[in-house]
């Protein structure tokens, strides 16, 4: 994935969607106080500058799916594990709740289940009958919408053809009025994530810990 | 050492064993109280959920793992005490190194408790064990929690071991002098232990640990007085007469049987 921050609002469309689309309980003002907002995809807010010449900021940070995770190998019972498609997965039946992974992730994206999730009624008849409501006890962070991702591979077999470039769309970049995210195949260099990745802008998220995030953000243009 | 005053004192060591008073089962009364609170909130904990504990993002890790490390530490100071009493030789060491090992091997088990309290869904703490499960998933050894496992069974066979092998003459000291359950109990523990010359010299050549040179400066003690005379019709006579002076310095293991 890239993420254009000079096109990024800091609208917040992207975790509403993410929220709604993969089932992700809200805590309420007195948890979220205590730092337990469960956001699997947030928009961080920086100030820069002193009063009155301020420049506001946003950057959405979601889980990196890195390719050399800190979270992966300390997990003792492979609840967080790569795929085969690169994807830092997260195995809620398995996961027994050691809160390991999240405490070695450096970019603070795993959430854990402190409650069980509820939803006010009628919110619980929008849950998403695609992912699974995860219990008290367990981590889960951003998937990439990897049901998405499983669904068009899905359509793509049955229509005998290869998943071509666009075929899959998280819900927070289908969400972004500004179309500052992209998601592709970062392994076809002719896809728009790959051409985005490899631009002069780019960079990663605390690139100097060697986790070879996969999410690529181009960097705002300072205006001259 | 007469025969009344040896019986005498081996009643004394025993009493607090065979007899119990009020103030026991008032201690016991005050620590099950604790207990039955700690499980009751252990269970408001499974139940309502970790929000409970107060941990939140991003310090995930709180004072369960650091009760944890406390306890192994606890435990730590046990085998420490217990080590440089045996390894200096002091001649006073065996109650202290008793005391010592006891608290290494209870403070452990209650160190290896709080990881699986720690557990976000502890009823699945056997995922980190590692057993040959249906599906053939084997827990990830790269994980330092499943090395924690690991060291936690090893220090604990090995503490436990270092603990029962030298009280097996005590406990069948204790077995001959009771009646009932407790005899069948410390029948058990006691494995069949007669006092024989041969079970004394298998006894310390397994408590020398393979250590052989450091043990062979290593004095080995004569059962004592009481124990001899209780648990051992096979022992010989001659024996007896080297636990008045309960050291001897010359045994090695081929001679430690005779010389005594």
């Amino acid at each position: 994935m890239a993420v254009d921050l000079d096109k990024c609002t800091g609208c917040g469309a992207c975790v509403t969607a993410c929220h709604a689309e993969n089932n992700i309980p809200t805590v309420g003002p007195e948890q979220a106080a205590r730092g337990r907002a469960m956001h699997w995809l947030r928009v961080e807010r920086y100030w820069e500058g002193d009063f009155p010449d301020v420049q506001l900021k946003f950057r959405p940070v979601m889980c990196q799916q890195c390719d050399a995770a800190p979270c992966e190998p300390v997990c003792p019972t492979y609840a967080s594990h790569h795929t085969a498609d690169g994807l830092n997965a997260q195995v809620y039946n398995r996961c027994i709740g050691t809160r390991y992974c999240a405490n070695a992730c450096p970019y603070n994206v795993r959430y854990y289940d402190f409650f069980n999730p509820q939803w006010p009624r009628p919110l619980h008849l929008q849950l998403n009958p695609d992912v699974s409501v995860r219990e008290v006890g367990v981590m889960e962070k951003c998937t990439f919408c990897v049901q998405r991702i499983n669904a068009a591979s899905i359509t793509a077999k049955a229509e005998k053809r290869e998943m071509k470039d666009g075929d899959v769309q998280p819900a927070c970049v289908q969400s972004c009025s500004a179309r500052a995210m992209v998601f592709g195949d970062l392994n076809d260099p002719d896809s728009e994530v790959s051409r985005l990745s490899r631009s002069p802008r780019g960079g990663k998220l605390l690139d100097d810990l060697g986790t070879l995030p996969k999410i690529t953000y181009l960097a705002r243009q300072t205006q001259v | 050492m007469s025969e009344a005053y040896s019986r005498k004192l081996s009643d004394d060591l025993l009493r607090p064993l065979l007899e119990t008073s009020w103030r026991f089962y008032l201690i016991v009364a005050f620590l099950g109280t604790i207990v039955l609170m700690g499980l009751g909130t252990w269970g408001y904990q499974m139940y309502m959920g970790f929000g409970m504990t107060g941990i939140n993002n991003p310090i995930y890790w709180a004072f369960y793992i650091t009760n944890f490390v406390f306890w192994i530490g606890i435990s730590h100071a046990g085998t420490l005490i217990s080590a440089i009493l045996r390894l200096v030789n002091a001649g006073w060491r065996r109650p202290v190194t008793r005391c010592a090992e006891v608290i290494t091997a209870f403070a452990l088990m209650i160190g290896a408790m709080f990881p699986i309290i720690h557990l976000g869904r502890p009823w699945l703490f056997f995922w980190l064990v590692p057993y040959p499960s249906s599906r053939m998933i084997w827990p990830n050894f790269r994980s330092p929690l499943v090395w924690d496992f690991f060291a936690i069974t090893t220090y604990l066979t090995g503490s436990v071991l270092f603990l029962v092998l030298p009280m097996i003459p005590d406990f069948a000291l204790v077995r001959d002098r009771t009646t009932g359950m407790r005899h069948r109990i410390y029948g058990a523990l006691a494995l069949g232990w007669q006092g024989t010359p041969k079970q004394w010299h298998r006894r310390w050549r397994r408590c020398r640990c393979g250590t052989r040179r450091c043990s062979a400066r290593t004095s080995w003690r004569a059962p004592s007085s009481a124990a001899s005379r209780d648990s051992s019709s096979r022992w010989p006579r001659s024996a007896n007469s080297c636990t008045s002076k309960s050291i001897c310095t010359r045994c090695t293991s081929r001679t430690s049987a005779s010389c005594c």
